[in-house]
């Protein structure tokens, strides 16, 4: 009976699913890395995602669903980011510490985890509405006309928001390189 | 513009190459989520329509001012009757000011029958529901002045140190006026009293009475200061 326990059952999923839980299902791991390109620390992120979810739920009816469903869920964890960095900045909580999943994960090589952590690190140098620019056009691959639309900017300011941001983007990662050298 | 010829280097490029990757997430972090957004989805949350712009916001404003209108108009209301005059319609007041359960009716009050058919049944609720303050207001209105002499008579006997006089004077309030609109006062007055001609059991018992009696009293401080048994500096 062993051939029995090394099975994987799949999640229980109830029969009667709401489609905005599973369109959440399905792009739990975008939103999760959005946030965190945006800047959540590892002990935010949950709770933003969460945040993401109730604002998702609650518009449901209004949203149009035959389109992408990524650009509005970049809309929505943006303006909670940067609501929640307006409340974080004005309150000084107590420092908590950074949880990181400890679990090893045999797909991340370390040449990857370094230019990643690089890269997010690079992205926090710049600022966030030029950041949202950056994710979403060099990441995400969405065109200029998807990102103001979802930013509620002009397709010109996207642009300028992108050219700004990719500059600051290359200018950080050459002196956290240049640190790192340095050290 | 061409975005790609921006500030392309070989390093960003790699490193964008790297980033675009999204990382699968652990399967106790991904049911977290799940079961919370599930828990939301469960609970009969109010969905929210579509924006309306301007105009929820004129809506909010209207019942926030209609909420504000009638707070300001229950509580006019409210101190009208408490002062035993009708916030409005007069002919109810003919009822008011004739209570059955106070006095019986004269032959000249008019039964409620005779009240008209509009307002019969306010009437009807102000007289089950005003009799109170009526009563109060028949009764009280003409003595708060005589009350108030009284007590102006037993304060300035205290403040001239003649206690007996004051705790005499006190005595007549309370068999006059035993739910005066001054009693809270009248009860302070004679525990000081009590304490300063020296009867200091029979002034904690007042205090302690006055206590009961008014647990949410201002007085109550300092008159507890003063049925101390070492207070001596307040007399």
């Amino acid at each position: 009976m062993a051939y029995l326990r090394l099975a994987r059952s799949n999640p229980p999923q109830p029969a009667d699913e709401h489609p905005c839980v599973q369109a959440f299902d399905a792009d739990l791991e975008y939103i999760f890395e959005t946030l965190r390109r945006l800047g959540a620390r590892p002990s935010e992120i949950e709770d933003l995602a969460h945040e993401v979810f109730v604002v998702l739920y609650r518009n449901w009816a209004t949203i149009d669903t035959s389109r992408p469903l990524r650009p509005y869920l970049f809309g929505i964890a943006f303006r909670l980011v940067a609501a929640h960095r307006r409340r974080h900045s004005r309150e000084t909580p107590y420092a908590s510490p950074e949880i990181e999943d400890p679990s090893p994960n045999p797909e991340r090589d370390l040449q990857s985890r370094q230019s990643v952590a690089l890269l997010l690190a690079a992205l926090e140098c710049v600022p966030l509405k030029r950041r949202a620019v950056v994710i979403m056009y060099e990441l995400d691959g969405l065109p200029i006309v998807d990102i103001a639309r979802t930013l509620s900017i002009s397709r010109f300011g996207a642009y300028a928001r992108l050219h700004k941001g990719r500059s600051e983007l290359a200018a950080a990662v050459r002196k956290l390189q240049k640190n790192a050298v340095s050290l | 513009m061409k975005t790609s010829e921006v500030s392309s280097t070989p390093d960003l490029e790699r490193l964008l190459e790297h980033g675009r990757s999204v990382r699968p997430l652990p399967e106790l972090v991904r049911a977290r989520a799940l079961s919370r957004a599930r828990k939301v989805a469960r609970t009969p949350v109010s969905l929210v329509p579509p924006r309306a712009g301007k105009a929820a916001y004129a809506g909010r404003a209207a019942m926030a001012a209609a909420l504000a209108l009638g707070i300001v108009g229950a509580a006019f209301a409210l101190g009208q009757s408490l002062r035993g005059q009708p916030a409005a319609a007069p002919a109810a007041s003919v009822v008011r000011s004739q209570p059955a359960s106070i006095a019986p009716a004269p032959s000249s009050a008019p039964a409620p029958s005779e009240v008209s058919p509009e307002c019969s049944t306010c009437g009807a609720e102000r007289t089950s529901s005003g009799a109170r303050p009526a009563a109060r207001a028949a009764t009280s209105s003409g003595n708060v002045d005589s009350e108030s002499a009284l007590m102006r008579r037993a304060h300035s006997a205290y403040a001239e140190r003649n206690f007996g006089n004051a705790l005499r004077l006190v005595a007549e309030h309370a068999k006059k006026y035993p739910r005066g609109v001054l009693a809270e006062e009248r009860e302070a007055l004679r525990v000081r009293s009590l304490a300063s001609a020296g009867q200091t059991a029979e002034s904690r018992r007042g205090a302690a009475a006055l206590a009961q009696r008014f647990p949410r009293s201002v007085l109550l401080p300092r008159i507890r200061a003063f049925a101390a048994p070492d207070a001596t500096t307040n007399r």
